[in-house]
């Protein structure tokens, strides 16, 4: 267990009789993608929320790199590595690209000029260079995502949990997104989570998937494993959302 | 032309006192109420100075006020910082009716008069029949400097931290902007823009009464309001057009109608606002928020 970078135990969370997370245990590995799905109303975001400190669980507990987080806010959660982005990317409008990612720098690195050369590495890895003095409000939903990722990335997390990043965009964009995924998972000592809809990203981006109904993990496995799992099928063929082949 | 000019002053002095406005709310959603007291001290400062050299009065009051806001949101504001905007609407007025009854008990509730800069430069220039007052020149000259040092303080590492806090509080939070630091700092330059107004004021006025900021505060607001609740450009684009509406309807209205003036400013921006309800600029605070 200790080779995990971020792991949970038993998070169980009830609201108002409604259990909507139900003893949950999740991991995952420095250089690992897992993938949480689930229909809607399975539980995913308040499972996130209960990883990232934006909720607190009733039982159950959150480490991160060994160490026990289960009680610090969201924020100190993210000065000690555990980073997320955001449904709808989130970036600032009236700052433009750089300055998005200078923000998410400064606190590690300390100086500006440490932030600004991270920011332009991150920036041309990201292949969005040309963009850099734009303000983030101009940019395409596609480029706000990228960008999203990079300034989440330039926090130097090593965990990072990915909200949705492909709902609302093309095939192109979303392509491109998925591809950046995968280099900054190959390329940096990362591990992510990723809670998305879309099948044809979960199933080629992630390692492992892990998918939730009714609060409950009913089934872990490799992405193969996860499309021939007989739960699987009948949680989403259940449900409106039947969009497990897609 | 010397319509111009008035225009330029009477909108650079809303310019002055909106920006502090918008600074605050802009970071923490607080309407300040108490942003007329922290100018009616900045002029109760020069009325104290008397007679030390201009630079040094000018100076003290600039670096008290800039203190004072500081205090304040340290004392009174942080403690309801999670609070809902009700709550430190409230708190500001509070904190107003605190500093104009500290003035009151200790300068009475009648004016003092007060003279900011020597006779020699409070005159008039006559260029080519027009009336100029070195006044309206100072205006401007000290909106411009301040406009253009707050825009190169914008750029820096505070200045970046600041906007995104501006923008998303939550977010910049979490990407581990520190949420007493950027606040303060927005007070403290708050503070230096409320000390320029009060200046300025009180070298037209020459006098500093506990209700000294009042009027000129109500205004900044519809200025803030009116350019778009939070946005820093909004917040002067709306100072020069409550400037511009204010000087116009001063020219334009029959003699017996002038004195209802504010009246027909209000209605302007009633209009302005039945147009474009988010203001001219649209506000990040119209934006849905996470």
């Amino acid at each position: 267990m200790t080779e995990d970078i971020l792991s949970a135990t038993g998070l169980v969370r009830r609201f108002a009789g409604v259990t909507a997370v139900d003893d949950v245990d999740l991991s995952v590995r420095t250089g690992e993608i897992l993938g949480l799905i689930g229909p809607n109303g399975a539980g995913k975001t308040t499972l996130v929320n209960l990883v990232t400190g934006f909720d607190r669980p009733d039982t159950g507990r959150v480490f991160l790199d060994g160490h026990d987080i289960t009680r610090l806010s969201a924020a100190q959660r993210s000065r000690r590595g555990l980073v997320r982005t955001f449904q709808g990317a989130r970036i600032f409008g009236r700052l433009t690209v750089r300055e998005n990612l200078v923000v998410s720098a400064l606190p590690r690195l300390g100086s500006r000029r440490r932030a600004e050369s991270r920011a332009d590495e991150l920036l041309e890895y990201g292949e969005v260079t040309a963009l850099r003095m734009t303000p983030g409000e101009r940019l395409s939903a596609g480029t706000q995502r990228i960008v999203g990722l990079l300034r989440a990335v330039a926090a130097q997390p090593s965990a990072l949990l990915i909200d949705e990043p492909a709902a609302g965009l093309n095939e192109v964009e979303s392509d491109q997104l998925s591809r950046l995924l995968s280099a900054i998972s190959e390329n940096m000592e990362i591990g992510m989570m990723i809670i998305e809809h879309d099948m044809k990203v979960i199933m080629s981006l992630c390692h492992r998937v892990q998918v939730l109904n009714h609060g409950r993990t009913i089934a872990v496995g490799s992405p193969d494993e996860i499309r021939r799992d007989p739960a699987v099928l009948t949680a989403y063929l259940g449900s409106s959302s039947g969009n497990a082949h897609a | 032309m010397q319509y111009l000019i008035d225009v330029l002053s009477q909108g650079s002095l809303y310019a002055l006192c909106a920006l502090g406005i918008a600074l605050t709310f802009g970071v923490m959603r607080l309407i300040n109420f108490a942003h007329g007291e922290f100018m009616m001290v900045g002029g109760y400062v020069l009325v104290v100075a008397g007679d030390i050299p201009v630079w040094a009065a000018l100076l003290s009051s600039v670096i008290i006020v800039g203190f004072l806001a500081v205090a304040t949101e340290r004392i009174a504001f942080r403690p309801v910082r999670n609070a809902d905007p009700e709550t430190m609407l409230v708190t500001s007025f509070a904190v107003s009716f605190l500093l104009q009854s500290l003035a009151v008990l200790l300068f009475g509730s009648l004016g003092r008069s007060v003279r900011v800069f020597p006779p020699s430069i409070t005159g008039v220039m006559h260029i080519g029949g027009l009336n100029i007052r070195w006044l309206d020149i100072i205006t401007v000259a000290v909106t411009v400097t301040l406009l253009v040092s707050l825009m190169a303080f914008m750029k820096t590492r505070h200045g970046v931290e600041l906007r995104a806090a501006a923008e998303n509080f939550t977010v910049a939070r979490l990407l581990g902007v520190k949420a007493n630091q950027v606040i303060g700092t927005a007070f403290a330059i708050s503070g230096v823009f409320a000390a320029a107004t009060s200046i300025v004021l009180a070298a037209q006025r020459g006098l500093v009464e506990p209700t000294f900021g009042t009027t000129t505060m109500l205004f900044a607001f519809i200025a803030v309001i009116v350019g778009g609740m939070g946005s820093l450009p909004g917040a002067v684009l709306g100072a020069y057009a409550l400037g511009l509406i204010s000087v116009t309807s001063q020219a334009l209205l029959p003699l017996g109608l002038r004195q209802f003036r504010d009246a027909f400013i209000f209605l302007v921006v009633v209009l302005i606002l039945l147009l474009r309800p988010e203001g001219i600029l649209r506000g990040h605070a119209a934006r849905v928020r996470i």
